[in-house]
C-alpha cells in the first residue's frame, strides 16, 4: 500500500504529466521519427561499401574531419556516422526539455505566482523540485534509449551489416550523465540564482555551437570542454571510458544538491 | 488555546521593512479578520505564516509548529486561498480543484460538487478562459473541500460579484460552525464585520489594534443621512456630531458609532422622513485616526 507521502508525490508527477502531455509526446514523437528517418536516408546516399569509401575520402578531407570531429575511418559505417551524430542532437533536445521541466517550468510557476497555493498544500519545495528533476531525469533515460532502439531497427532494416544493439545503446547510455548535469544546473540556479536562470538556455546554445559548428568555426578545443558533452566518447566511433563518465555524474549530483539546499532556504518570489 | 501565534514578526526586504513586530493570535473556533490597506502588509504576513517567505526575525507558530521549518506538517492541516489566484491555463477548474483536494490527502468529493453548484462554476472549462472571480471560485471551492482546521484566506472576495459574496460567507459561517478557524484578510471593513470574532489593523507592517468589534466600536464614524419633517435644532451640540451640512430639511453628518442611539432618538422627535445610514470605511477610519503619525495614535 502506498504510504500517503508517495502518493502525494505521485499525485505531483502524474500534475506535471498532465501539464506537459501534449509537449512531452510531440518531443517523443519527434525524436523516434527523426531516428528512424535519418539512417535510412544516409543510406540510400551511401548504400553500397563503394559509395561509402568515397565518404570515407570526404571524411578524410579536413573540413569534414573538423564538422564531424576525427572517427575510426576505417569502420566508418553508416550506423557509426549516424548514431554519433543522432545521438549528440538527441541529447541537446533533451537538455532542452530538462531545461524546460527544472528550470523553465518552476520559474514560471513562481513569476506567474501559481507556486503559492502548490506550496501552501502540504508539498514541501524539495518534493516539488525533486517532481521535476525525476521527471527531467526519466525523460532523459526514455530519450536516448528510444533514439538507441530507433537507430538500431533503422540501421538493421537498412543494412546488410547494421551495429549490434548492445554497442548503440551504450553509445546512447554514454550521454546520459552529461544529460545529467544539465538537469543538476537548471537545479542550481532555481535554487541559488532564479533571476539568472534563462542563463540554462545560453549555456545549451553555446554547446550547441561548439558542438555542432566548433569544427567548422575551427574552435579552439578547451571550449568543447566547457560543455558536458565534450566528455562524452563518440561511441561507438570511439572507446568509452568509465572514468569521465563518473566525473559528469558526480558534477550534476554536486549541482544538483547545491540547487536543492538553496531552494529550501530562499525566499519564494511574490508578486 | 491559540491556534496561531505571531510574535514580534519583522520581514524585510533589502533594505525595505515590509513587516515591523507584527504580533497575532488567532484562538481555536476563532475568525479573525485582518484588515489593513493595500500595501499594508496582510499578504506578506500570510506568506511567512505559510513558509513562502522566511521570517527576518520574530515568531510565527501554527499548531505550536514552526512556520518555516514544519511547515508541510501545518499544510496538512490548513486551506489557503491566495489573493491572486493564478492556475495553469492548460488544465480544467475541476482538475486544478482536485488536484489540490488530492494534494492535501482528503477526498470531499460531494462537498466539491456541492460547492461548484453554490458557486455557480463550469469545472470544465480550462483556466485559461476563466475570470479574475472564477479563479478565485476555484481556489475557495479546493479549500472549502478539504476539511482543514484553518482557513487562511487572503482578500478571498476581491472579484466576487455580491451574490457570490454571499455564498462565500456562508461557507466561512459554515466552518466556524464546525469550530473551524479563520483568518480572513481583507480592505472592506463591512466584510469583516460581519463575519469575524475578532478584528486586528494593520499599516505599515504595525499590528495598530486588536480587539473584537465591540472594543474597536469607538473608531467608527457612521455616515447619515436624513431627511426630517421639521427642522431640526440643537443637533450640533449633541455628542458625538462631525462634519455636520445642512440644506434645507436634509442633514447630513458623520456620527460616532456609540452615540448613534442619542442622535437618532433626538432625530426622531422631528419626524423621520428618510435615512440613510452607510457603515464606516477602512479608509475614514484610517485619514482620522493614524493620519501621518506613522501608525500610532
Amino acid at each position: 500500500m502506498a504510504s500517503p507521502l508517495t502518493a502525494r508525490t505521485g499525485r505531483l508527477t502524474g500534475f506535471i504529466l498532465r501539464l506537459d502531455r501534449l509537449r512531452i509526446s510531440l518531443w517523443l514523437i519527434g525524436i523516434v521519427f527523426f531516428t528512424l528517418i535519418v539512417p535510412p536516408a544516409l543510406s540510400g546516399m551511401y548504400g553500397s561499401q563503394e559509395e561509402r569509401d568515397v565518404m570515407v575520402e570526404t571524411m578524410a578531407n579536413p573540413a569534414m574531419t573538423a564538422m564531424l570531429g576525427p572517427g575510426d575511418l576505417d569502420n566508418y559505417t553508416v550506423g557509426a556516422m549516424t548514431a554519433h551524430q543522432m545521438l549528440l542532437l538527441t541529447s541537446l533536445v533533451v537538455g532542452l526539455m530538462a531545461i524546460l521541466l527544472v528550470a523553465r517550468h518552476t520559474r514560471a510557476d513562481e513569476e506567474e505566482g501559481r507556486i503559492e497555493p502548490l506550496l501552501g498544500s502540504p508539498v514541501s519545495r524539495t518534493r516539488l523540485l525533486g517532481a521535476y528533476t525525476v521527471l527531467a531525469m526519466a525523460n532523459g533515460f526514455v530519450m536516448l534509449s528510444l533514439a538507441a532502439i530507433g537507430l538500431w531497427s533503422a540501421g538493421n532494416a537498412s543494412m546488410e551489416n547494421g551495429l549490434d544493439f548492445g554497442t548503440i545503446y551504450g553509445a546512447a547510455v554514454a550521454y546520459y550523465p552529461a544529460q545529467l548535469v544539465l538537469i543538476g544546473l537548471a537545479a542550481f540556479f532555481v535554487g541559488f540564482v532564479p533571476k539568472l536562470t534563462a542563463l540554462n538556455w545560453l549555456y545549451l546554445f553555446y554547446s550547441f555551437v561548439v558542438l555542432y559548428m566548433g569544427g567548422l568555426l575551427q574552435v579552439p578545443d578547451w571550449t568543447k570542454r566547457m560543455t558536458p558533452f565534450g566528455y562524452v566518447p563518440n561511441a561507438p566511433v570511439e572507446e568509452v571510458t568509465l572514468l569521465p563518465l563518473l566525473v559528469l555524474g558526480l558534477i550534476a549530483a554536486v549541482l544538483a544538491l547545491a540547487g536543492f539546499a538553496g531552494y529550501r532556504r530562499r525566499d519564494i518570489e511574490t508578486s | 488555546m491559540a491556534l496561531l501565534q505571531v510574535r514580534e514578526l519583522t520581514k524585510r526586504f533589502g533594505t525595505f521593512s515590509a513587516l515591523n513586530g507584527i504580533n497575532l493570535e488567532v484562538r481555536s473556533g476563532e475568525v479573525f479578520g485582518f484588515i489593513g490597506p493595500n500595501g499594508a502588509g496582510k499578504s506578506t504576513t500570510i506568506r511567512v505564516l505559510l513558509g513562502i517567505l522566511r521570517a527576518t526575525s520574530g515568531e510565527a507558530k501554527l499548531f505550536g509548529k514552526d512556520a518555516w521549518q514544519d511547515a508541510v506538517d501545518i499544510h496538512k492541516r490548513i486551506a489557503y486561498v491566495p489573493g491572486d489566484v493564478n492556475l495553469w491555463p492548460n488544465l480544467t477548474g475541476g482538475e486544478v480543484i482536485d488536484l489540490f483536494v488530492k494534494l492535501r490527502g482528503g477526498n470531499g468529493r460531494s462537498k466539491r460538487e456541492e460547492l461548484i453548484q453554490k458557486f455557480d462554476l463550469d469545472p470544465k472549462k480550462k483556466c485559461r478562459t476563466y475570470s479574475k472571480g472564477n479563479r478565485q471560485k476555484v481556489a475557495l471551492i479546493a479549500a472549502f473541500s478539504s476539511g482543514a482546521d484553518l482557513y487562511i484566506l487572503d482578500e478571498p472576495t476581491s472579484g466576487l460579484d455580491p451574490l457570490m459574496e454571499n455564498v462565500f460567507q456562508e461557507c466561512v459561517l459554515d466552518v466556524k460552525r464546525q469550530g473551524k478557524s479563520v483568518l480572513l484578510s481583507s480592505h472592506i471593513l463591512s466584510e469583516v464585520e460581519r463575519l469575524c470574532d475578532k478584528v486586528g489593523i494593520i499599516r505599515q507592517g504595525k499590528m495598530i489594534e486588536t480587539g473584537t468589534l465591540g472594543e474597536l466600536r469607538h473608531l467608527t464614524r457612521t455616515h447619515v443621512t436624513v431627511e426630517t419633517k421639521q427642522p431640526v435644532s440643537s443637533l450640533e451640540q449633541l455628542a458625538g456630531i462631525h462634519e455636520l451640512e445642512v440644506k434645507g430639511m436634509e442633514l447630513s453628518f458623520q456620527v460616532d458609532s456609540e452615540e448613534m442611539d442619542n442622535v437618532i432618538r433626538h432625530l426622531s422627535t422631528f419626524g423621520i422622513a428618510r435615512l440613510e445610514c452607510s457603515p464606516p470605511t477602512l479608509e475614514d477610519l484610517f485619514i482620522r485616526h493614524y493620519e501621518g503619525t506613522g501608525g500610532v495614535r
